[in-house]
């Protein structure tokens, strides 16, 4: 099995009385909750931490796309993931990823999936996400009836600008090119594997099985309730005779290790329950509009994963609720290594995102978890899966023969160490230009 | 009491279809739903009016028993598409009476195909926006607070009949399913700003026009009749009190004594 470290990027500084006090945590949060002057510190803490998670193993890194909300402060993981390229050396970079229907045109996805392919040296998974009904079609205007057709010829248009190898015309109803020709290419030929996340459509099980992707269930209500959802998939898979290889399939799960079982309630449940109780805070209205979901999905009575019913079930959880509800596998390394060896063969994932900073978890404590998690759990569920190929991990530049970062020169007097006093113009712009003709050199 | 006739009408060499409702005999005149699609029954208003005209009710395109939604991207598309249902029933000239959607289909027909609009009943019309007077978010309103605010009185007889969810589960279901089925297909028009740019264009209506709004809707504010009166070059508004946005379900003969006249006045 493959382990993934996926992060979210929360805004930790929510009011308590925030579900109560505020209707939505997307869409319309109030903007005088953020503060940019601390947001400069969790951009780095984050990417911190997802270089930790390379550091210590993970097979990948993962970022998101959100909009409006106070729950994931990435609208561009393509920014967050760019800079990952630099300090991390093995893990695969998994975007899940740029929603299509966003990109006017959408060949801007297939050209910043490439220089992030070329990047990274061929590390990047290209995530595919229709987008929630909160970004796409309250935050960024998309017309719910259309988006999944806009979403459709996107992809057509992406796939072929990573795959002709010519300039060609593309007439959509959405976009019209006469000429796609992008540059770069990406590294991974014919193009980067795609995953594609999904939020209960049950079109998009036979919409990704037949072409071949990695379907992933981002679910922040466990693997019990996942079940259903991945039964469906598997189903589909069966019913149109492909073979079921488990890392067809991914699955986002909270997880929290600790010493011991009762040291993870101690270390984690005041930030799960801030993920549970303010970040998944909807309005009720932004949740479900009409058209966003199919009527065949409708008709099959799918709960939505942001509706009233299921915002309402996921607030105020006890710890004990959160476990046994398998909200958040949790406990000593012994014990997560168990739940998660189930929930893998359980819903049969081969792909397995973990989500080991949470809510308002500061960063010591994502790392003690990702450390233990590395250390204690990771190397154990790696071998799980073992008799089956994954066809859908980066096809990556081996190391030897990837590019790597030079060491940062040491200028005498350039700007970048301070360079104080050594030319006396610092404080205005040529101080910049001065420090790089006399010193900014090796 | 009429009962109205339904069938379906065969449009573009039977690639699409549509379901119309009329009763009545006299000169046409199309009723256009709105946004939350066509109305369940033949309420009182229809009646009242379908002793002088032949009322003619079509399910706007994916809506009810219509197909061809999914033709429809932009308001030239659904113009284009009453001009072939028009073709279709053999009319060459109506008067259009349309509510919310409805009405912006009716006025959007209108600017562009003059010579087939003899007069506009627009009843609470969607098409025009004013920044710092929004219209409702309608779709992102919880059915249990966009009540009160689409109703005058929400416990009147009328709105009980109208808001009860139908007996057992399974009728609910279905309900809701066709309800989701035509919010859905309006959004192609209304989402996210119901504004398609009928300002750059109403200049060409020229038939006469009765607008009619609802004194308490809380969804398209009555501040909109004066801005559509002043942008149409023949106009009259009558506000009814006691009415939400549904003021020809609330108050049926409030609405229908000032259609009829205008009607056997502009009628085709």
């Amino acid at each position: 099995m493959k382990l993934h470290w996926f992060h979210l990027a929360p805004w930790q500084h929510l009011p308590k009385d925030f579900n109560e006090t505020y209707r939505s945590v997307w869409v319309d949060v109030p903007s005088h909750l953020f503060n940019p002057v601390q947001a400069n510190h969790h951009y780095n803490d984050f990417l911190d931490e997802l270089e930790l998670a390379d550091q210590v193993g993970f097979d990948g890194i993962c970022v998101n796309e959100h909009h409006q909300n106070a729950y994931g402060l990435m609208p561009s993981p393509n920014l967050m993931a760019a800079a990952l390229t630099r300090r991390t050396q093995n893990a695969a970079i998994v975007v899940l990823g740029n929603s299509i229907a966003l990109y006017n045109p959408p060949v801007r996805i297939a050209e910043e999936f490439a220089m992030l392919d070329c990047m990274s040296g061929g590390r990047l998974v290209a995530g595919f996400p229709v987008g929630t009904p909160m970004d796409t079609c309250f935050g960024y205007g998309q017309v719910p009836a259309t988006l999944r057709e806009k979403y459709d010829e996107g992809y057509e248009l992406i796939m072929q600008a990573w795959t002709r190898p010519e300039p060609f015309t593309f007439n959509g109803k959405y976009t019209q090119l006469r000429y796609v020709n992008i540059w770069p290419r990406p590294v991974q030929q014919p193009h980067p594997p795609v995953w594609v996340p999904g939020g209960g459509s049950i079109e998009t099980w036979e919409w990704v099985a037949k072409r071949n992707h990695v379907y992933c269930y981002l679910s922040y209500s466990g693997y019990k309730r996942g079940k259903s959802l991945l039964d469906g998939y598997w189903e589909t898979v069966a019913r149109l005779g492909i073979e079921p290889n488990p890392y067809r399939a991914g699955f986002l799960q909270l997880v929290a290790v600790s010493e011991s079982d009762a040291q993870a309630e101690a270390d984690y449940y005041e930030h799960a329950k801030y993920f549970y109780d303010n970040c998944l805070h909807i309005y009720e209205g932004y949740a479900d509009p009409p058209g966003y979901r199919t009527q065949a999905t409708l008709s099959k009575g799918l709960v939505s994963q942001h509706g009233k019913a299921a915002t309402q079930a996921r607030k105020n959880l006890t710890w004990k609720d959160l476990v046994e509800g398998g909200y958040v596998v949790a406990g000593s390394p012994e014990s997560v290594r168990q739940q998660l060896t189930d929930v893998a063969k359980t819903l049969r994932v081969g792909h397995l995102m973990t989500l080991l900073q949470f809510g308002s978890m500061p960063k010591h404590l994502a790392n003690k978890n990702t450390e233990l998690f590395g250390r204690e759990v990771l190397p154990h569920l790696q071998t799980l899966w073992s008799e089956w190929e994954d066809h859908w991990y980066p096809k990556m530049i081996p190391t030897t023969d990837r590019a790597q970062p030079a060491p940062l020169p040491t200028a005498t007097n350039g700007p970048a160490n301070g360079g104080a006093g050594t030319t006396g113009h610092q404080t205005n712009g040529h101080a910049t230009t001065s420090g790089a003709q006399t010193g900014g050199v090796r | 009491m009429s009962a109205p006739s339904e069938r379906t009408v065969s449009l573009r060499g039977g690639t699409l279809t549509a379901r119309v409702r009329e009763a009545g005999d006299g000169p046409p005149v199309i009723y256009l739903h709105g946004a939350e699609g066509p109305l369940p029954s033949w309420p009182p208003f229809l009646e009242t009016l379908d002793r002088s005209h032949r009322m003619i009710s079509p399910d706007l395109p994916g809506f009810g028993g219509s197909t061809g939604g999914e033709g429809i991207n932009d308001v030239l598309d659904l113009s284009v598409y009453l001009l072939d249902l028009l073709d279709a029933l053999g009319l060459e000239r109506v008067a259009i009476v349309g509510h919310d959607l409805g009405g912006m289909a009716a006025a959007e027909l209108a600017a562009v195909a003059g010579n087939r609009v003899a007069s506009l009943a627009l009843i609470a019309p969607l098409g025009l926006w004013v920044d710092d007077d929004p219209i409702l978010d309608f779709y992102a309103t919880p059915r249990a607070d966009l009540t009160p605010l689409a109703w005058h009185d929400p416990a009147s007889g009328t709105a009980t009949a109208v808001l009860t969810p139908p007996q057992t589960e399974a009728e609910a279901q279905i309900a809701a399913l066709e309800l989701n089925h035509g919010l859905a297909a309006s959004t192609r028009l209304l989402w996210p700003i119901p504004d398609r740019g009928l300002k750059r264009r109403i200049h060409r209506i020229i038939c006469p026009a009765l607008l009619i709004w609802g004194a308490s809707d809380g969804v398209v504010p009555p501040t909109y009749g004066p801005r559509w009166k002043s942008a149409l070059s023949d106009a009259r508004l009558e506000v009814v009190p006691g009415a939400g946005h549904y003021p020809m379900l609330e108050q049926p003969t409030a609405v229908t004594d000032a259609i009829t006249p205008f009607l056997r006045l502009h009628g085709a």
